[in-house]
């Protein structure tokens, strides 16, 4: 042995902690000369490149994946365009589902996907496709597989692909000089309106969460993803093709469940009677999905329920609702809802003040009623003094109040203005000046 | 001397007086003069680019230095270069010519710049981007490091023509993200290695490894880029270059840059008390000389070797001068100034509205500043190489410039300040690397595994490369399939090795006198003796008062303060044995080698008074201490050590043992004197005996105890070689150390320490 094979082996005894055991024992079951691949329903793919093992698992139309069939993403697909950035036109079998198992974190060089899951509707059935390596050299094989299937479709659909599979994927073809051949293909990240759908009412957006909370998937045994690479490690150790049967049924049902998200996002956009039954804050989200998108049929639909809905649960989303019209430039329906708000939520002991200054606002400067508006900048006044005497000496309501004062002042001002011209009444007698003396 | 102002009417006049002034004469040791230099030019090469050449004609350079052209011829041979020159010499051309010159042939082609530190790589941006703007080409330059905004780092991925860092980003973000540096790698032609004297010891180590690291990546891009390094002067600097890059690399010293007439005076502070030997302070010395040159007008630097130090020398020149100058004009320049500050700081000294500054020897690097005119250290700045570079601050031109180097009373200012020849004939020091060091390789063979996976009959460091991929490979980190190994782990390796000792997360200060603003950071170690409690916190003298601070979120909230004093915290270590790994016994001695932890923890401040430096109080510090777990090595002596010797003796002789054994363990183990820390303690906790350890200085250590271990008999061998050689009458800094720290039998008693260990080796050997 060399005097460097000693200082290493040095080095091992001290290093190594607890697990050295464990390490021995898996050195010595020697890996099975034929792997069978059969036991997890994979067969080997060969190609010019190499080899790699492909899983193909065929689901037909009918079946029913947690509350919907498959099939009712076929000739639904277009009104997924709404959720990306630049429309473009999408057909339910151009679209490449695709998400991926690595062995590790982050985007650098070292982290390996070694499995590549991908799913799409054929014209009977619906395909997931799953590429595994048995160990790195076989990659370069499984990246011009896939660079072949890119061809075929229009669009990439994923889950957080944007910043992790896809960046990471296209690592892979970097480091092995070759050429990525999806660049045609839009990419439609779900992650994204998932959260911004989802972002109050479920306390996390993992695709397994969100699944079980709102697509009725049930995962049974499901390894989590982040076991993933110690069994691959394992598998790379033991060889035995049955360690990664879990990982595969893993992915299986992440290709599947971006397949019904897809078809639950199709839904919202038509499905009125699905809008009775999410939760208040869902419906106000998917509201302004559709203002942005300018989708107007759908945001009066959503809209009107939104408000009939929240009269009775929750009055405080008049505030942005109002908001919305304001700068849709529709302020009489936002001076409908303050007031109303204000109806609703007057009575409270705390409440949010910005209805009475915007109602001032609007009586100032369109409808130059300064009576009104001074009414609601005092209303504005009195709830914030009765907050202070709620809360501790607060910075943020001392400059509140200096502003709702200022506008006060102002306003009594132009009041008197007003008033000596028309009438040159000779004593008006001046509103007193509330003291700040907190 | 202008009878009526009492001033000087140049720096020319006030070095020709000085000589004779009461006040300062007997002070000055000795005056060291170095004459002016002519400026040795040479044509711009035939091939430089005309629209190149027109930038400098317009800026009426007319022609380059030698050294200058030089480099430039040797680089268009196709040579890696290292230029060495001093501060002010137009180094940056030399790199700089050459790369512009090669992105106006080819705009495809792209440089790298490396750089020690953030706010260098800054400096050079703009610095290449003034000549780009004149050139009106689109040369992309631009910084990537921690501060560059995430929006900003795609761009400059793709588009950079120069992209500007430091290694530590190389390391933990460019390398292991290569694949989207794809453009940089295929096109890459230069490498800029400025600064290369720096990369040296355990951090050089780590340093050449990702050189190695960054040539593997260009080689798989099909790039082979060409080196251009520069450094201050060092003893070594072609054999430096060529270990760090492990290639062959031409030399560039003949500096062609002119220099004006240099005076380096010591100066020794007048001793007060004649009784005890105590001489006044080498603060406030320092501080004469310095208010006297910018009373004189004349531009001054100040380097000082604390930040406290800087602070407070800030505060009392400010207050000498504020009848001539405003606040303003003379500035503090240390690593805790935020950056925006530094650049204010820099740009004043530049144009000449900073008269005066005062600095740690964070200006020693190659910060512009422009040239000054005088500059006074506040002590031995603890080698050659900075005493020079510091000095080097000084000196236009055209025109004299002066230096002092004010003794401090530590023994090491004492020596070099009565033995000025020990100063002035040696030669620098030499910079070391051992890239090899196995624990150093190891981490970085990992990086380069998650980067790329290694191929059989790749090289990398040494001859090893194979049985530590084995070793790698049983460890279950890589993964083999037939010649090649993968990266087969979890973790991103580049986030667990840290290519420097000193951790890098800072602590921020927080200004609370109105509103709340962060006027300055301290580091990890600094934080408990600095802005502890109740300690005074001087910035750009200032001075405020620590209220809180927030330990666990690194967070020292302060309030301006006006008063009297500066705080000065005492800081307690221990060093602790926590296991023994390896040990050996002879008849006088035994040696032992395991894991310590060194502790370090900040006990009490004391308040001390300006200008009388009195005590007036003192409390409590309350913070956790720092913990250091590293391994050492350590050997004691026998008990009856002390049969014949008193215990004074003993403790000079380990002293003096100790100091001849921190020259040699660097030439060992190829390290810097900094990465190695030797301690005597007349009686250890753990032997109970007169012990001296050895330990390294980061965290977990690197190995360079265990070497040392290794070679003990040879170490002492070498020790006692090195006494018996050295010429000076009674121990000197070269040896066992001055007179005035191991007293005047220092030599004599380690020698005979050390013959103690000797005798028992000879029959050891026969064994």
């Amino acid at each position: 042995m060399s005097k460097l094979k000693n200082r290493l082996n040095r080095l091992k005894k001290t290093h190594a902690s607890s697990d050295i055991n464990e390490k021995d024992q898996v050195t010595s079951s020697q890996p099975s000369e034929v792997e069978e691949w059969g036991g997890v329903g994979a067969v080997t793919e060969t190609t010019s490149y190499g080899s790699f093992i492909k899983r193909l698992i065929k689901i037909p139309f009918h079946k029913k994946v947690g509350f919907y069939p498959l099939s009712q993403l076929v000739d639904k697909a277009e009104v997924l365009c709404h959720l990306q950035a630049s429309e473009s036109n999408i057909q339910h079998d151009k679209m490449l589902f695709f998400d991926t198992e690595t062995t590790g974190l982050g985007i650098g060089t070292g982290n390996v996907p070694f499995m590549l899951g991908i799913g799409y509707y054929t014209k009977e059935e619906f395909v997931v496709e799953q590429l595994f390596i048995r160990n790195p050299s076989e990659e370069l094989a499984m990246l011009t597989y896939m660079n072949e299937k890119f061809q075929q479709f229009t669009h990439l659909v994923s889950y957080n692909g944007k910043t992790f599979d896809l960046p990471l994927l296209k690592n892979r073809f970097v480091l092995h000089r070759k050429t990525y051949e999806g660049e045609h293909l839009e990419h439609l990240d779900l992650l994204y309106p998932a959260r911004s759908l989802w972002r109050n009412t479920l306390t996390t957006c993992k695709l397994s969460y969100v699944e079980h909370q709102r697509l009725g998937i049930h995962r049974v045994d499901d390894v989590p993803g982040s076991m993933a690479p110690t069994l691959y490690f394992k598998y790379l150790s033991e060889k035995d093709p049955n360690i990664m049967a879990d990982v595969f049924r893993h992915n299986e049902i992440d290709i599947v469940t971006l397949a019904v998200l897809s078809i639950y996002f199709t839904t919202l956009f038509e499905d009125t009677e699905l809008y009775k039954s999410i939760e208040l804050d869902e419906l106000y989200r998917l509201c302004l999905w559709f203002n942005k998108m300018e989708l107007t049929d759908q945001f009066q639909q959503v809209y009107e329920l939104l408000i009939k809905r929240a009269t009775e649960e929750d009055p405080n989303y008049f505030i942005p609702l109002a908001m919305i019209f304001k700068k849709k430039k529709e302020v009489e329906t936002s001076v409908f809802l303050w007031r109303e708000f204000i109806e609703l939520q007057g009575h409270q002991r705390m409440i949010n003040t910005e209805p009475y200054i915007e109602l001032a606002k609007y009586y100032e400067h369109r409808k130059k009623d300064f009576e009104k508006a001074i009414y609601y900048t005092k209303e504005a006044e009195q709830r914030v003094y009765q907050r202070i005497s709620f809360s501790r000496r607060d910075n943020k309501y001392v400059e509140t109040i200096k502003e709702i004062q200022k506008r006060k002042t102002r306003l009594e001002r132009k009041w008197m203005n007003k008033q000596e011209k028309r009438e040159k009444m000779d004593d008006v007698s001046h509103p007193k000046q509330i003291q700040i003396n907190i | 001397m202008n009878r009526l102002t009492g001033k000087f009417d140049s720096l020319h006049d006030l070095i020709a007086e000085l000589k004779e002034m009461p006040q300062f004469k007997p002070q000055i040791t000795h005056w060291h003069t170095i004459p002016a230099r002519e400026a040795k030019y040479a044509e711009f090469p035939g091939q430089i680019h005309n629209k190149l050449k027109q930038v400098f004609l317009d800026r009426g350079i007319a022609s380059l230095y030698t050294h200058q052209a030089e480099s430039f011829g040797e680089i268009v041979k196709g040579n890696h270069v290292v230029t060495v020159t001093p501060t002010a010499s137009g180094k940056t051309l030399c790199y700089n010519l050459p790369v512009l010159q090669r992105l106006l042939e080819d705009d495809s082609a792209r440089a790298l710049y490396m750089f020690p530190t953030k706010a260098l790589a800054q400096d050079q941006v703009a610095e290449v981007n003034e000549i780009v703007n004149q050139l009106e080409m689109d040369i992309k330059a631009y910084t990537y490091d921690g501060d560059t905004a995430p929006t900003a780092r795609q761009a400059i991925r793709n588009a950079g023509h120069i992209v500007v860092t430091n290694p530590d980003m190389l390391h933990s973000a460019i390398l292991p993200h290569h694949t989207k540096w794809v453009k940089l790698f295929e096109n890459l032609q230069f490498i800029v290695i400025d600064e290369l004297h720096t990369y040296r010891g355990v951090f050089g180590s780590h340093v050449a490894n990702v050189l190695r690291r960054l040539k593997r990546i260009c080689n798989f891009y099909g790039s082979n880029p060409q080196f251009i390094c520069t450094s201050a002067t060092i003893a070594n600097p072609k054999e430096h270059a060529e270990r760090l890059l492990e290639q062959k690399v031409s030399l560039i010293d003949k500096n062609g840059a002119p220099a004006g007439e240099k005076h380096v005076v010591f100066y020794n502070p007048p001793v007060v008390n004649q009784q005890l030997g105590i001489r006044r302070s080498s603060v406030l010395e320092s501080q004469k000389l310095a208010s006297l040159l910018l009373k004189n007008g004349i531009q001054t630097i100040v380097f000082a070797r604390s930040r406290v130090r800087v602070e407070i020398l800030l505060t009392y020149l400010q207050d000498q001068t504020k009848n001539e100058f405003g606040a303003k004009s003379i500035r503090g320049y240390r690593g805790g100034y935020l950056p925006k500050q530094r650049r204010e700081i820099e740009r004043g000294l530049r144009n000449g509205e900073i008269r005066g500054v005062v600095s740690t020897n964070a200006l020693e690097l190659g910060i512009d500043i422009g040239q000054l005119q005088a500059c006074v250290m506040n002590g031995y700045p603890g080698s050659i190489a900075s005493t020079w570079q510091q000095s080097g601050r000084a000196g236009r031109r055209q025109e004299s410039s002066l230096t002092f180097m004010v003794a401090s009373s530590n023994p090491l200012d004492q020596y070099i300040i009565q033995n000025p020849k020990f100063f002035f004939e040696a030669t620098p020091e030499e910079a070391r690397i051992e890239a090899d060091n196995l624990l150093i390789l190891i981490d970085h063979i990992k990086c380069a595994a998650y980067e790329l996976p290694f191929e059989k009959g790749e090289t990398f460091g040494g001859e090893t490369l194979l049985e530590v991929l084995e070793f790698l490979t049983e460890e279950k980190v890589l993964h083999q399939v037939e010649d090649r190994w993968y990266w087969m782990e979890q973790s991103f390796p580049a986030h667990n090795i840290s290519l420097r000792s000193a951790a890098q997360e800072n602590f921020i200060i927080i200004d609370m006198t109105e509103g709340s603003r962060v006027i300055g950071e301290v580091d990890r170690f600094s934080a408990p003796t600095l802005i502890h409690e109740e300690a005074i916190y001087i910035h750009e003298g200032i001075q405020f008062q620590v209220e809180k601070l927030d330990f666990e979120e690194k967070k020292a909230f302060v309030r301006k303060v006006d008063v009297d004093y500066f705080t000065d915290a005492n800081l307690a270590v221990q060093l602790k044995v926590l296991q023994v790994d390896k040990q050996a016994e002879t008849k006088t001695h035994d040696l032992q080698y395991g894991e310590v932890t060194v502790n370090a923890k900040a006990t009490f401040f004391k308040k001390i008074k300006y200008r009388t430096h009195e005590n007036i109080g003192s409390g409590p510090i309350h913070l956790p201490e720092e913990e250091l777990h590293t391994s050492a090595y350590w050997f004691s002596f026998a008990e009856d050590i002390l049969e014949n010797r008193s215990k004074n003796d003993l403790q000079f002789a380990l002293l003096g043992l100790s100091n001849v054994l921190v020259h040699i363990a660097p030439l060992y183990l190829m390290c810097d004197p900094m990465d190695i820390r030797v301690v005597p303690q007349v009686k250890a906790i753990h032997t109970k005996l007169p012990t001296i350890f050895f330990y390294d200085r980061y965290p977990g250590g690197v190995g360079l105890s265990e070497r040392l271990y290794d070679v003990h008999h040879e170490l002492i061998q070498q020790a006692k070689e090195l006494i018996q050689g050295c010429t000076c009458l009674s121990g000197c800094p070269a040896c066992v150390g001055p007179i005035e720290e191991v007293g005047l039998a220092g030599k004599e008693l380690a020698l005979e320490l050390l013959s103690t260990l000797m005798i028992e080796n000879n029959t050891d050997s026969v064994h």
